[in-house]
């Protein structure tokens, strides 16, 4: 039986243009690099250009967070178009985003907004992931996202809602360790039944970031380190799903290059070591 | 609830407009409230950072809490309507030239304007401008009806206002700028990887403009009679195109092919 998944690429980091200088200079040892496509939709320009150069020497894949594949507004063509464009060029190896929505009535909130639970969510968006599946030409990877609400009409736990979506529409899943911990937490629900309910076959990249504890909730805010538990929700990840494509987020509060390579580091050895107790 | 009118209800939420979202958020853990205003919250704080990492001089010039009287003033107005933030502040200048409580203040447009051009001009497809010898190796026939392609990234900013210096001045150097003699045309341009701009002469202005127009180096020649002799018209004309070849404005060097005098 053929594998739904692309052969693990090991462990990377998403690229950000304060360390393009010290990338192209030193040309670290990491395995890929995942890219925020829509800070590529432009028609040209440095951080272009730095891409292109970055590109030719790791292997990349490309994140958006503009897909708005669970909006009820059409989806956006000229989006389409342009992840198109920027795929053509940068040949990734596999296309991501959210399982979210981002908008309505032509506002765009700029923000991962939760879908609800419910089975009309499932059937709308597996027939959006089909249409941009179409479009793109390859499977697409949809991303839990961290969420701060539930809804009160939700009929199913938010797992058997994204397994739910992936076997539907065909598609695959990018599963954030974080965003996991942050909704547990958020939802009070086990984050380990979390990773007991999504189908395994189709979980093609994991993210790892840091958040912001305001003891009433977490905010997903990809500044701030790994945390203890995350780092152990991922070995239980690992232990579960394999040396899976990992990679860390920081988005804001970013620090030089190498203590991002040292905390990929420590994101290698608890793999490695839950890779062992796998086999054991 | 379908799901059109659930992301109806939590979209008038995030935009501060009435709407029934505390009704359908379930319960347990941190309050309803609570909950959602993470969203409304971000929405604003994202936006407003995104027109102050875009209008870095503007927010100098007005202070941190003017500018944020500002972001939020224009967020009411302009919601995001596009999927990429890069844009979201590409109505500033507009806002600033007709808001009330804004528009008494000409110079704030002028130079969000201007600090958009440079933005967009950033992020312009990559063209390598043409160069002095490719006007050197020009045909003189060809001259006539030479016309310039610019390149992609080439913008033109009027103002009245001398905001052009703000744009590369330090923060606490900002000070409101004062009204020039007479209005002028500042050239945005990037010819490689740095953003240039810099103020033109009356006649550049003139002539840059109607060269970006498609008009032909004769028409050029033409428009520099009123206030020169015909050899000094042509001089200017040739000097000026000789200087945006080596400021790398220009793209490309159009021609039709000399007749046969055959």
């Amino acid at each position: 039986m053929t594998s739904l998944t692309a052969a693990p690429l090991g462990f990377g980091l998403g690229l950000r243009s304060d360390h393009y200088a010290a990338i192209l200079e030193r040309r670290p040892r990491l395995d890929w690099f995942e890219i925020l496509s829509e800070n590529y939709m432009v028609g040209g320009g440095p951080p272009l250009a730095n891409l292109l150069c970055i590109r030719a020497d790791y292997p990349m894949v490309m994140h958006g967070v503009s897909l708005s594949i669970g909006a009820s507004d059409p989806l956006d063509e000229n989006y389409l178009n342009e992840l198109k464009k920027l795929s053509d060029i940068i040949e990734p190896k596999w296309i991501s985003d959210h399982l979210c929505w981002t908008g309505y009535g032509g506002v765009n909130l700029h923000d991962l907004m939760p879908l609800p639970a419910t089975e009309e969510a499932v059937r709308h968006v597996a027939e959006r992931v089909r249409r941009v599946q179409d479009r793109l030409g390859r499977r697409l990877l949809l991303e839990n996202v961290s969420s701060y609400v539930a809804y009160a009409q939700a009929e199913m736990p938010e797992w058997q809602f994204l397994g739910a979506v992936a076997e539907q529409a065909d598609c695959l899943i990018l599963l954030d360790i974080n965003n996991i911990y942050v909704s547990a937490f958020n939802h009070d629900f086990n984050a380990l039944d979390y990773l007991d309910g999504v189908p395994a076959a189709r979980i093609q990249q994991f993210h790892l970031a840091g958040h912001r504890n305001y003891q009433s909730h977490i905010i997903d805010t990809h500044d701030q380190l790994i945390i203890d538990p995350v780092f152990e929700l991922y070995g239980e990840a690992v232990r579960r799903f394999g040396p899976i494509s990992t990679m860390i987020e920081r988005d804001d509060n970013i620090p030089p290059l190498q203590e991002l390579l040292d905390e990929l580091d420590r994101v290698r050895g608890v793999a490695a070591s839950a890779v062992r107790n796998r086999a054991a | 609830m379908r799901l059109a009118d659930l992301q109806r209800q939590f979209t008038a939420y995030v935009l501060r407009r009435p709407n029934r979202m505390l009704d359908l958020v379930a319960e347990g853990g941190a309050p309803a409230d609570l909950r959602l205003g993470v969203y409304a919250h971000a929405y604003g704080a994202r936006l407003a950072e995104v027109l102050a990492n875009d209008y870095p001089q503007l927010r100098s010039l007005l202070g941190e809490a003017e500018f944020e009287r500002l972001a939020l003033a224009y967020l009411a107005q302009h919601p995001s309507d596009c999927f990429n933030a890069r844009w979201f502040g590409r109505h500033l200048a507009g806002f600033l030239a007709s808001a009330q409580g804004w528009c008494e203040r000409p110079e704030l447009a002028e130079l969000a304007a201007l600090i958009w051009a440079v933005g967009e001009a950033f992020d312009a497809a990559d063209v390598v401008p043409a160069t002095p010898a490719d006007a050197g190796s020009l045909p003189q026939a060809a001259w006539l009806n030479l016309r310039l392609e610019f390149l992609p990234s080439l913008r033109l900013v009027a103002t009245r206002w001398d905001v052009a210096p703000l744009v590369r001045a330090a923060a606490e150097a900002m000070a409101r700028p004062r009204r020039l003699p007479e209005p002028v045309l500042v050239a945005v341009w990037r010819p490689h990887w740095e953003v240039e701009f810099r103020v033109l002469d009356p006649d550049e202005a003139v002539l840059l403009r109607a060269a970006g127009e498609g008009a032909e180096f004769g028409d050029l020649c033409q428009l520099l009679l009123s206030s020169a002799g015909e050899t000094a018209a042509i001089a200017r004309a040739v000097g000026l195109i000789r200087l945006w070849l080596e400021q790398g404005l220009i793209a490309r060097l159009e021609h039709a092919a000399p007749l046969s005098t055959g």
